[in-house]
């Protein structure tokens, strides 16, 4: 049992959840799914959902018992090793999401930002700072992230509102025309991305409220939030965001009211606050994993650790343009999540069912 | 707690400023010229691209300028084998960095739009300093060289500014519609849609010569198949829903010529497939016009008979319009500005499946059925007899 745990409600919790996950919509790369017209897109959102919300359903049942535990005590009150495997499996699936992230913001800084700067300079002081953010608490982190989501709502607010006007319905394709298997198979390849169900297994322990509402929020949320934005995307800007890598970016691009114009460096400052908040808790999850994995003894030095190992990796990086295709090529989040999301709760679960044994009370 | 969460706050607000911005290439005023328009022309000799660029030199507008030079528009001129080698090769001659980022407008030469937009549009795509926003213009008759150099008789000293104007000017005489490199793209990216930008021709008065909007090219295949004058893109608009003001002339009608503005315009398109097979489309246009001139006649007020005996005039003259515009871009021209093979797409999936690989053929069988339904909200300060 941990004491002194820092507590934070649920309503900061799932809203530094709901900004670390509006990153990678908002730096998605259509293009790589193929042979899906633009509408399709806008239905993979709901079936995306389903499938988030289906295998979240461990998570649901994790959370149901309030505990003051996390995933990982619950799995070495199974068995000291098996929490020492599950331990590696969560350290692995929260360094893999850093350096995606890291990989996903180069590409989007260096395309569109800074593209004469060697960016892995920037990128190394951003992770420092997330380092800083991860040493201050997960409660500072979540009180930040209430400061950022509130900028960003308000200028996803204005951009929408500005280009209301540009929308034009005879953009939208008709559903499904090129068949529903690339609609269905992007939407089920997205589930993965979504690593943020691991870091609600991991905090439970910190949060008060309730969970479980919170989650289901968390969800809806974020599925409004990606229809709404891939709506005005493509009223907007129609078959023009294929040609794109990165269309979010285009419709602030797009949008300008009145003698206010070059609105997307505004919602790029925000972007980059998502990044900074999303490795922040990734970093902050990797030290209570090694808390399980090495020992509890040391806590700061973790976070310092998996800063220096995501720093090598990411200068070692290949640098050409292709190299984040074969970081995102969806085999590896998909066994990560599988494992972390779902097998392990299950396990879990199973076996406190079968043994009769609520291992923590609230 | 307080300093921790201080502290966080205080690393967002670094990040939002630090972060957006170039860095290591700034540059000073004096280290850069701002594009302020790029014309783009086919050099058939040279077998390169000719770009014409009119630009500002900050330095000279800062009032630090050398000799108190009076601020006026540079124009540079430069080849390449790309348009992007031509836009550097003006590094050869300023020694500066060229800006993108207030670029107003692309012109695109006639030799360019023959050729296709293939080899001379990639780059407003592709480069991260081009803007999206930025308008398109076809220069007609003329090579985008001239309309770049052409004076201006607006109210700006650049002539950037005012053919940034004039094709933003369809907002108040839908004569002309500006189309942005992201609409161009759109519509390209279409499979039965023709292309269009609005195309700017020069008018000489006296030694000089000046820009003057003239309708719009319509571009098939990415290549320039025709223009439409004015009076044939307002028809155009108006079968897109595009129309926001404008007025029409009528030089014949019931009370002598007479010219109305239009305060409102609303079009409803409705595809339906014939028995023979044929698509049809059914466009309703219905529009509110205000009486704004007509003969001054010694008996200055209307009666009720004349006012509907214009109605009906205008609608008459709207509806020619409308119909010799169709025809001639389906007709003549085979191609489908209006959309008509999207909205087939959208309503009747199957159906363009079968049409949509010869969509070209299919443009002169449609049939169309234009009905202008027009009131006449107010006939200025005169009143009704």
């Amino acid at each position: 049992m941990m004491a002194n745990i820092e507590k934070i409600s649920t309503q900061q919790f799932f809203i530094l959840l709901f900004l670390s996950r509006v990153f990678i919509t908002l730096t998605d790369i259509p293009p790589l799914m193929g042979g899906m017209e633009v509408t399709d897109y806008l239905v993979s959102v709901p079936i995306y959902g389903l499938f988030l919300f289906i295998s979240a359903i461990p998570t649901f049942f994790m959370a149901k018992s309030n505990t003051n535990s996390n995933i990982l005590d619950r799995c070495s009150c199974i068995s000291p090793v098996f929490g020492k495997i599950s331990a590696f499996m969560y350290v692995a699936i929260f360094l893999y999401g850093i350096v995606l992230t890291m990989a996903r913001f180069d590409m989007f800084a260096t395309s569109i930002i800074f593209p004469k700067t060697n960016f892995k300079g920037f990128l190394i002081v951003i992770i420092l700072a997330c380092m800083l953010a991860a040493v201050l608490g997960i409660e500072s982190i979540a009180r930040g992230s209430v400061f950022v989501f509130v900028a960003f709502l308000g200028t996803f607010i204005a951009v929408i509102f500005t280009v209301t006007k540009k929308i034009d319905f005879l953009n939208f394709s008709p559903i499904f025309y090129n068949g529903s298997g690339t609609t269905i198979k992007s939407a089920f390849v997205s589930v993965p991305r979504t690593i943020e169900i691991a870091v609600v297994l991991m905090s439970m322990q910190h949060l008060k409220g309730n969970t479980r509402k919170g989650m289901a929020y968390w969800i809806i949320g974020l599925n409004v939030f990606q229809a709404v934005l891939l709506f005005y995307m493509i009223g907007v800007t129609g078959d023009y965001l294929k040609s794109q890598l990165f269309p979010a970016y285009t419709l602030a691009v797009v949008a300008e009211f009145g003698f206010l114009q070059n609105v997307d460096v505004i919602l790029t400052s925000t972007w980059i606050l998502c990044v900074f908040l999303k490795i922040s808790i990734f970093l902050y999850m990797i030290k209570d994993c090694m808390k399980v994995l090495i020992s509890k003894k040391y806590s700061n030095l973790y976070i310092f650790i998996s800063t220096i190992i995501v720093s090598v990796i990411t200068f070692c990086l290949n640098p050409e343009a292709y190299s984040i295709n074969h970081l995102i090529k969806p085999i590896v989040p998909f066994i990560l999540y599988s494992i972390c999301a779902i097998i392990i709760p299950c396990i879990v679960l199973i076996y406190e069912k079968v043994k009769g044994v609520k291992i923590y009370e609230s | 707690m307080k300093a921790k969460i201080t502290m966080i706050v205080l690393i967002l607000i670094s990040m939002c400023f630090l972060f957006t911005g170039c860095l290591t290439s700034s540059l000073g005023v004096d280290e850069t010229i701002v594009m302020q328009a790029i014309g783009i022309d086919l050099d058939f000799e040279k077998a390169e691209y000719k770009v014409t660029i009119e630009c500002f030199d900050l330095s000279k507008a800062s009032g630090g300028g050398k000799d108190g030079v009076e601020e006026k528009p540079q124009y540079i001129t430069t080849y390449g084998k790309s348009i992007e080698q031509a836009i550097m090769n003006t590094t050869k001659i300023t020694g500066v960095n060229p800006i993108y980022s207030q670029n107003r407008v692309i012109v695109f030469g006639d030799s360019i739009l023959k050729n296709g937009l293939e080899a001379g549009f990639d780059v407003f795509i592709r480069d991260y300093r081009t803007r999206s926003s930025t308008p398109v213009v076809a220069a007609k008759g003329f090579t985008a060289s001239d309309v770049v150099k052409a004076k201006s008789e607006g109210l700006s000293a650049f002539p950037a500014s005012t053919l940034q104007a004039i094709v933003k000017s369809g907002k108040i005489n839908s004569l002309t519609k500006e189309v942005t490199v992201m609409e161009l793209v759109k519509m390209c990216e279409e499979k039965t849609t023709a292309a269009y930008i609005p195309a700017i021709t020069l008018v000489k008065e006296g030694d000089d010569y000046k820009a003057k909007s003239d309708g719009i090219a319509i571009l098939k295949d990415r290549k320039l198949c025709g223009y439409l004058d004015s009076n044939e893109t307002r028809a155009m608009l108006s079968v897109i829903n595009e129309i926001e003001s404008g007025t029409v002339t009528l030089e014949k009608s019931a009370v002598g010529i007479s010219t109305l503005e239009i305060s409102e315009s609303k079009t409803r398109v409705k595809m339906e497939i014939t028995p023979d097979g044929n698509l049809k489309y059914i466009i309703n246009i219905s529009s509110s016009l205000d009486l704004m001139e007509t003969e001054f006649r010694k008996d200055c007020e209307l009666t009720e008979k004349e006012i509907k005996m214009l109605k009906k005039d205008v609608e008459k003259y709207i509806k020619h319009q409308v119909d010799g515009t169709l025809n001639k871009c389906l007709v003549e021209y085979r191609c489908d500005p209006f959309r008509f093979g999207q909205r087939l797409w959208q309503e009747n999936p199957k159906e363009y499946r079968k049409v949509s690989g010869d969509w070209e053929d299919v443009l002169p069988n449609i049939q169309t059925d234009v009905n202008v339904d027009v009131k006449i909200r107010r006939i200025g300060r005169h009143g009704v007899k």
